[in-house]
């Protein structure tokens, strides 16, 4: 970094700024830096503690936090308008704005001449920045073990290279470890330029937005448990109902059972009802049937009964002989024709006696 | 806190809504089950209901100028099946379909078949199967028949009580009664005779 950066930056800014350089009044070195400066108007506040300064940190990270030097102390720069111009936050990290101007302006308003070597020590890094007499800066950023030799290696460079006044600054007071002739400095000492301020910055969590997300929150919480509480309440009901349904279906079901019973007995009661209405005046044939049946002698059975159009035609088997069959057959013959049957025998067997019977009532 | 609480007793409730909405899916087929058991046990009640309406009707059937009532017949026929059944008897109807119901020439000298009909009913009438329940179906029909089983029933009282009712019931249609000591065949012809 030399200082053709800073006047291309200026000249950048003046542009930006709506004015035009005369090349008259282009700046000399290290003028367009204090011209910068002045015209940015810087304001400066630092963080009593991390945790607010953390808070803030979260809430404006992504709008308008600007500049932060942290070693112990925590510091934000805003411009103006509360735009970003730099964030530095452990990592040193630069931005447009480089925050190394802060270490030309201090060697400016100190008037001090020759070779100077800044050096910051952060939690795991240490930061070393050199500006020569020339107003070339470079920095490092190395590792707190390696720290020792680094800047030995650095001076002895210097040296060769024919810079022979030089002074240490320490941002903090562990580098006077390292370096026992470094000035102790402050970043308020950086920053003591004449349009910055150093206030201590009371944070102050706005109320309204609080309250705001209080309410939505509130609302939301109520929209959540309400419906919660109404999905509770349908299945709630689904359940029931359904329950209720079944234990209801059941039982109508069993009463109607009951009644199915006793209308199928009414059923088998009228139809029985029904056919002895219909016969009683009808001729009973049942009767007949017997008294036929009843005509047979002792030692014959009937096995088969068949009734048909033209006659009764029956099947029988016999005990005994030949001599028992034709003494059934004579008692037979007689009884049927005694009550009006014509009596035939189809065939015999040893067994079995077919014959056929007509007439009769 | 309170944000917390009411989150807590929002997810409780979801949990819990959850749980009933599941219990309730788990007892969704014994309500239909219950369901269509109460509908079957109604449509039986109005079917027998119907029947012992349809009681009044039986009587028995007649030919007039050479109309015969399949109708009454049929009514009359299968409540005398049921009344069989009733007085302990173990029976069955047969029908006897002939081939020319089948219009098919190649199966017109076929033997006709003897089918065993379950009986069913529609609207409380009872009929003899889905398939017969019309004038039209009964085409290539001609005999039908009931047959018991007599074979454990000792009184032989009731079963010459039963066929001389038949006897009574349908005279110019039975074809044939067949009795032996294990069964009892009564064969009618349909369209009388």
């Amino acid at each position: 970094m030399n200082m053709q950066f800073f006047d291309g930056y200026a000249n950048k800014f003046y542009e930006l700024s709506g004015e035009t350089l005369n090349e008259a009044e282009t700046p000399i070195r290290g003028e367009p830096l204090a011209v910068l400066l002045e015209t940015t108007k810087i304001k400066t506040f630092r963080f009593a503690k991390k945790s607010v300064f953390q808070k803030f940190i979260k809430q404006y990270a992504k709008t308008r936090v600007v500049s932060v030097f942290e070693s112990g102390e925590y510091y934000i720069v805003f411009s103006e308008e509360f735009k970003v111009i730099q964030t530095i936050y452990e990592q040193f990290s630069v931005g447009p704005f480089p925050y190394q101007v802060f270490f030309l302006n201090y060697l400016r308003k100190k008037k001090i001449d020759g070779t100077s070597i800044f050096i910051e020590i952060a939690e795991r890094s240490v930061r070393i920045t050199t500006v020569t007499e020339y107003m070339n800066v470079s920095s490092e950023i190395a590792n707190i073990q390696s720290v020792g030799g680094l800047i030995q290696s650095k001076v002895s460079g210097l040296q060769k290279q024919g810079f022979k006044k030089i002074s240490f600054f320490g941002l903090s007071k562990e580098v006077q470890v390292l370096v026992p002739e470094a000035e102790t400095l402050s970043y308020s000492d950086l920053f003591d330029h004449g349009s910055a301020d150093i206030d201590e910055f009371i944070y102050e969590e706005p109320k309204e937005k609080i309250k705001e997300e209080q309410i939505r929150d509130f609302k939301f919480n109520i929209a959540l448990v309400s419906t919660a509480f109404l999905l509770f309440i349908f299945s709630f009901i689904v359940f029931k109902t359904l329950k209720a349904r079944i234990i209801s279906y059941n039982r109508n079901r069993l009463a109607l059972n009951a009644l199915n019973t006793t209308l199928d007995k009414k059923l088998k009661l009228e139809t029985g009802k029904r056919f002895v209405y219909i016969l009683r005046k009808q001729p009973q044939y049942a009767y007949r049937l017997k008294n036929l049946l009843g005509l047979f002698p002792n030692g014959a059975h009937v096995k088969q009964l068949t009734v048909s159009r033209e006659g009764i035609s029956l099947l029988g088997s016999y005990e005994g002989g030949y001599r028992n069959f034709v003494l059934i057959f004579n008692t037979l013959e007689t009884r049927l024709k005694g009550s009006g049957y014509n009596i035939k025998v189809l065939s015999t067997d040893k067994a079995k006696l077919y014959f056929y019977i007509r007439g009769g009532g | 806190m309170k944000k917390l609480t009411a989150r807590l007793a929002a997810v409780l409730l979801i949990i819990l809504s959850a749980v009933f909405l599941i219990k309730s899916e788990l007892i969704c087929k014994q309500y239909r089950t219950a369901k269509h058991l109460k509908a079957l046990t109604l449509q039986r009640n109005l079917i027998l209901k119907r029947r012992i309406k349809a009681v009044e009707k039986i009587s028995i059937p007649k030919t007039v100028f050479g109309y015969h009532d399949i109708k009454t017949f049929l009514l009359t026929f299968l409540s005398f099946s049921d009344y069989v059944k009733y007085k302990g008897f173990n029976d069955s109807v047969f029908i006897y379909k002939t081939a020319s119901s089948l219009k098919q020439p190649a199966e017109v000298h076929a033997p006709p078949m003897l089918l065993k009909v379950k009986t069913g009913n529609i609207n409380g009438i009872p009929v003899l199967s889905s398939y017969i329940n019309n004038s039209r179906s009964f085409y290539g029909l001609k005999k039908i028949s009931l047959k018991f089983d007599i074979e454990n029933f000792h009184s032989a009282n009731e079963v010459l009580k039963i066929i001389g009712d038949i006897q009574n019931l349908f005279p110019s249609r039975i074809n044939l009664i067949k009795m032996t000591d294990r069964e009892a065949v009564i064969n009618f012809n349909i369209y009388g005779g």
